[in-house]
């Protein structure tokens, strides 16, 4: 049944991930990777990691690509780029579908065992959340500091072009 | 189906991830579509490092991955700001056409 489940939901995500890959409209690809990631989520509660699953749903199928939408359709989804063409893209194509299969039948082949049982409370909120404010509370707080240097920065980018306009408004040289 | 499901298959999944998030990197000429293959990779190395971290019965991969998803948040903030502003100065996502920083 585990191995039934971990087909369908593997499955799911490689192939919502090539569909993310091959559309042309950005706006469909953004769709097909937030399916992407649903299914990713099913695979990190799979593998016991229940917190991460659903930081997996709220953070990134949620709050990143709600940003990636967003920004995609104020964008407009009207640029379909025409396709490159060449011999370079076949080969590369080629050489990788022929490295994937000699890593498949390697990994594959090597070892077959399952995992061994986890114990209680694996991969929960408690556990994580406890090595995080104990053995990793600068890791913690440094990523805090991160996220908030790069809202000043968008923030920063987003109001100097809003000045930008401003000026032009005033100087009446605006079309 | 009656076979286990253990380390190796999981990093199968992560390497076809993976090579899909780089596929789309090198082949798409649409930026916002770059982007998203690049947030395909981050998730792909999550995917083998919880898997690594189920393998080993340790936590410290969770860390990991909730550091790979505060850097992953900011790098989309501050990269689609980019990308918006280089769409009003030059109308198009296209990086072909991204070559002021050559000229």
């Amino acid at each position: 049944m585990t191995a039934f489940f971990f087909y369908l939901f593997s499955g799911l995500a490689v192939l919502c991930a090539v569909m993310t890959v091959t559309r042309r409209d950005a706006v469909t690809s953004a769709f097909w990777l937030i399916s992407c990631f649903l299914n990713v989520a099913a695979l990190f509660a799979m593998l016991s990691a229940h917190f991460m699953a659903v930081l997996q749903v709220l953070i990134y199928a949620g709050a990143i690509m709600v940003f990636f939408l967003f920004v995609t359709m104020f964008l407009g989804h009207a640029q379909r780029t025409p396709r490159g063409k060449g011999l370079l893209v076949p080969m590369v194509i080629i050489a990788t579908i022929l490295a994937l299969a000699w890593v498949m039948t390697e990994l594959l082949s090597a070892h077959r065992e399952g995992f061994e049982p986890a114990p209680d409370g694996y991969g929960g909120v408690i556990t994580v959340s406890r090595l995080l404010l104990t053995d990793y509370v600068f890791l913690f707080e440094m990523s805090g500091l991160l996220l908030l240097v790069a809202v000043i920065g968008a923030v920063f980018i987003a109001r100097r072009i809003r000045r930008q306009r401003d000026t032009f408004l005033e100087g009446g040289s605006r079309v | 189906v009656s076979e286990t499901i253990g380390l190796n298959h999981y990093l199968v999944v992560s390497v076809l991830l993976f090579l899909i998030g780089i596929a789309g990197v090198l082949f798409r000429r649409n930026a916002l579509v770059m982007f998203m293959s690049i947030e395909l990779m981050l998730t792909a190395v999550n995917v083998s490092v919880l898997a690594y971290s189920r393998f080993l019965l340790d936590h410290t991969g969770h860390v990991l991955v909730l550091l790979v998803l505060a850097v992953a948040a900011a790098e989309v903030a501050v990269g689609l700001a980019i990308l918006v502003e280089i769409f009003r100065k030059r109308d198009t996502v296209d990086v072909d056409r991204f070559r002021h920083l050559m000229e």
